[in-house]
């Protein structure tokens, strides 16, 4: 048995949702992306608690240390290894399944123990005092030292949790599925659904692993001299160059940009390749593979340097001319998008839709995805970046990408279940968790937004200076929603169904 | 079209179209340099005539921080990001229409007191 299997098995409460069906052969495929799978749902758990103890703060008038705690606590959980997780997982799978190769060796490992082990470690250091929100804010951890707010442990060991956290996303993850894909032997009894690289469905996965791979290496080498000079190896004047603010900044975002861009690239494939599984006359096919694959091209070429729009406020220290580049790369998304959305609704208009829990949540994280593109192309504009940069409009942005992704991910999980379990989910929770999860997803985003055009600032401790509470109490209320859905859809895996044996087919996911 | 038509329009508001703009107008430009550091700022003046432009120059001595211009009603006028290790300053170029006071706030996190970085500017009538 897997020692990712044995894992599963070993863990309490969360470890029945996952347990790994051992009679299908297929353990291979189903172990490492299990594992990961199960421990994302750890790491929602952990994020939903922050998650409450965050208004809670403000409720009670505590400390807003702790606000602040919660808040980086809170957004590192639900987009590394909750969100960034469960995408690998339920990816890797995926993956295997088409290209018939096992999901095993040293580099699932390396992606697990790097995601885990790093998040586990910046979760101590924010307890110890470092409270630096998801995005480092650098210098602000060097700074808060120096001025005694935290101490410089706390830095080092955040530091090291982040680069490790940054090893899995940058190198780990993506060289493991550039391996499944290029290299090692095809093994028929592991092919469930066989897919070529020119399939929109693989053409996605590979686009999103080179842009996770090619656009995280800058951070790679200004993290590893950094996190090198941290602990002594090098001397300090020779990280200088990768100390300067205006160095990290932009290798950060040249990263964290793209990242969002690689989860939509990697979510769109596993739309393009889940949806045809679900056409109501069985054709099995997309509009157009061609359209598809212009859309996943069109949206890896614009938003490569579209992370420009990141930096619009910096004026004159960014120029304008690569500001306005960025203002229309990143409406040039837009366009991808909406090549995608067309292919969508007219595979669906063509062919009719069974409307099964997996695909229906998987659509209504396109709706999501659709309102987050539409407030991202406004707050990359030159002039409503000036009116919007800073304020709730951006962590409306932020969070609903995320939210979106994760509803796509867990209909794509929905419907990988029962190969890796062997076991069924009700689809009546699987309608409710839907339900649950627009109504929470959009009211939140809508909130965010609205707040966001109000002057409501992001990743503050005081929103009474303006009466933006009326905002924050929708956001609570509608977080609260979204935190339902997700208490029905783990119970939804805590009862699942052994599928049984009598029908005797085997469960074909994308 | 739409995709055109507002990205033609924003250009109007680009920060080197509204200095051009500053640099050719009948008023003489008000400096306004400024320096934030954890948790406040140094202005080099805090009032403001209105309908004058005003060029504001600011730098951060520490850490990442911004500086944002709230309307006496609780809109936000604009704000800019205050990069520390730069030689530039960061500048924009605003006009007040209307006399007021008008909040300053941080915007960009820096860290356990980010919501109290406040200040104020008064903007006066013209004579």
């Amino acid at each position: 048995m897997s020692i990712a299997s044995t894992i599963v098995q070993n863990t309490p409460l969360f470890g029945r949702m996952f347990t790994v069906d051992k009679s299908s052969g297929l353990e291979e495929i189903n172990a490492w992306p299990a594992l990961m799978i199960m421990t994302s749902f750890v790491w929602l758990a952990v994020a939903g608690v922050l998650g409450l103890v965050m208004p809670a703060t403000q409720l009670f008038e505590l400390e807003s240390d702790l606000f602040y705690t919660t808040l980086t606590l809170h957004g590192a959980a639900l987009t590394f290894p909750f969100t960034f997780q469960l995408m690998a997982g339920v990816g890797l799978h995926r993956s295997a399944g088409c290209v018939g190769k096992p999901v095993t060796g040293w580099l699932p490992a390396a992606a697990y123990i790097s995601m885990n082990l790093g998040s586990a470690l910046l979760t101590v250091a924010v307890l110890m005092g470092l409270k630096v929100s998801l995005v480092v804010m650098y210098p602000l951890p060097l700074v808060g030292a120096q001025m005694g707010i935290w101490s410089m442990n706390a830095v080092i060991l955040g530091f090291t949790g982040i680069y490790l956290v940054l090893a899995c996303m940058i190198l780990f993850y993506p060289l493991l599925v550039l391996k499944m894909l290029f290299f090692g032997r095809k093994r028929p009894e592991l092919i469930l659904s066989e897919r070529s690289l020119n399939d929109p469905g693989m053409l996605g996965m590979t686009l999103s692993a080179l842009t996770l791979l090619v656009t995280g290496l800058p951070l790679v080498a200004v993290g590893t001299t950094l996190v090198a000079a941290l602990y002594g190896i090098i001397p300090m004047s020779m990280a200088a160059w990768a100390a300067e603010p205006v160095v990290f900044q932009y290798s950060f975002y040249i990263f964290a940009h793209n990242l969002m861009e690689a989860m939509a690239l990697m979510v769109m494939s596993a739309m393009y390749a889940t949806l045809p599984l679900y056409l109501a006359d069985g054709t099995r096919e997309l509009f157009s593979k061609k359209l598809a694959n212009t859309a996943l091209w069109i949206l890896l070429l614009t938003s490569l340097t579209s992370f420009l729009h990141h930096f619009i406020t910096l004026y004159p220290n960014q120029p304008a001319g690569l500001s306005y580049w960025g203002n229309i790369m990143s409406w040039g998304t837009g366009v991808g998008a909406a090549i995608s959305i067309f292919t969508v609704f007219a595979t669906i208009w063509q062919h009719g839709l069974r409307p099964e829990p997996a695909i229906i949540a998987m659509l209504m994280g396109w709706v999501l995805y659709i309102l987050d593109g539409a407030s991202a192309v406004v707050t990359s504009n030159v002039a409503w970046s000036y009116m919007l940069h800073g304020t709730m409009w951006q962590s409306g942005h932020t969070m609903t990408v995320i939210v979106a992704m994760a509803i796509m991910w867990l209909g794509a999980l929905y419907h990988h279940y029962p190969v890796i379990t062997g076991r069924n989910l009700d689809p009546v929770l699987g309608r409710w968790f839907i339900r649950l999860f627009s109504v929470g997803g959009i009211g939140a985003a809508l909130a965010m937004l609205a707040g966001g055009a109000a002057g409501m600032p992001r990743r503050y401790a005081d929103w009474t200076q303006e009466g933006w509470m009326l905002y924050g109490n929708l956001i609570l209320l509608f977080g609260l929603v979204l935190g339902a859905s997700l208490v029905v859809y783990a119970y939804n895996l805590l009862k699942s169904r052994e599928i049984p044996a009598a029908t005797g087919e085997r469960v074909v996911p994308a | 079209m739409v995709f055109v038509g507002v990205n033609l329009a924003s250009l109007k508001y680009m920060p080197t179209i509204a200095a051009a703009r500053a640099e050719t107008s009948r008023d003489p430009v008000q400096e306004i340099n400024l320096t934030a550091k954890s948790w406040g700022y140094d202005i080099s003046s805090r009032q403001i005539e209105a309908g004058r432009p005003v060029r504001f120059s600011g730098k951060s001595s520490d850490t990442q921080h911004g500086f944002a211009v709230y309307h006496p009603s609780g809109r936000m006028l604009f704000t800019m990001m205050l990069m520390p290790g730069l030689t530039n300053p960061t500048t924009l170029v605003h006009t007040f229409r209307e006399p007021g006071k008008y909040k300053v706030r941080c915007l960009e996190y820096c860290g356990i007191a980010h919501h109290g970085m406040l200040d104020e500017l008064t903007v006066v009538a013209r004579n």
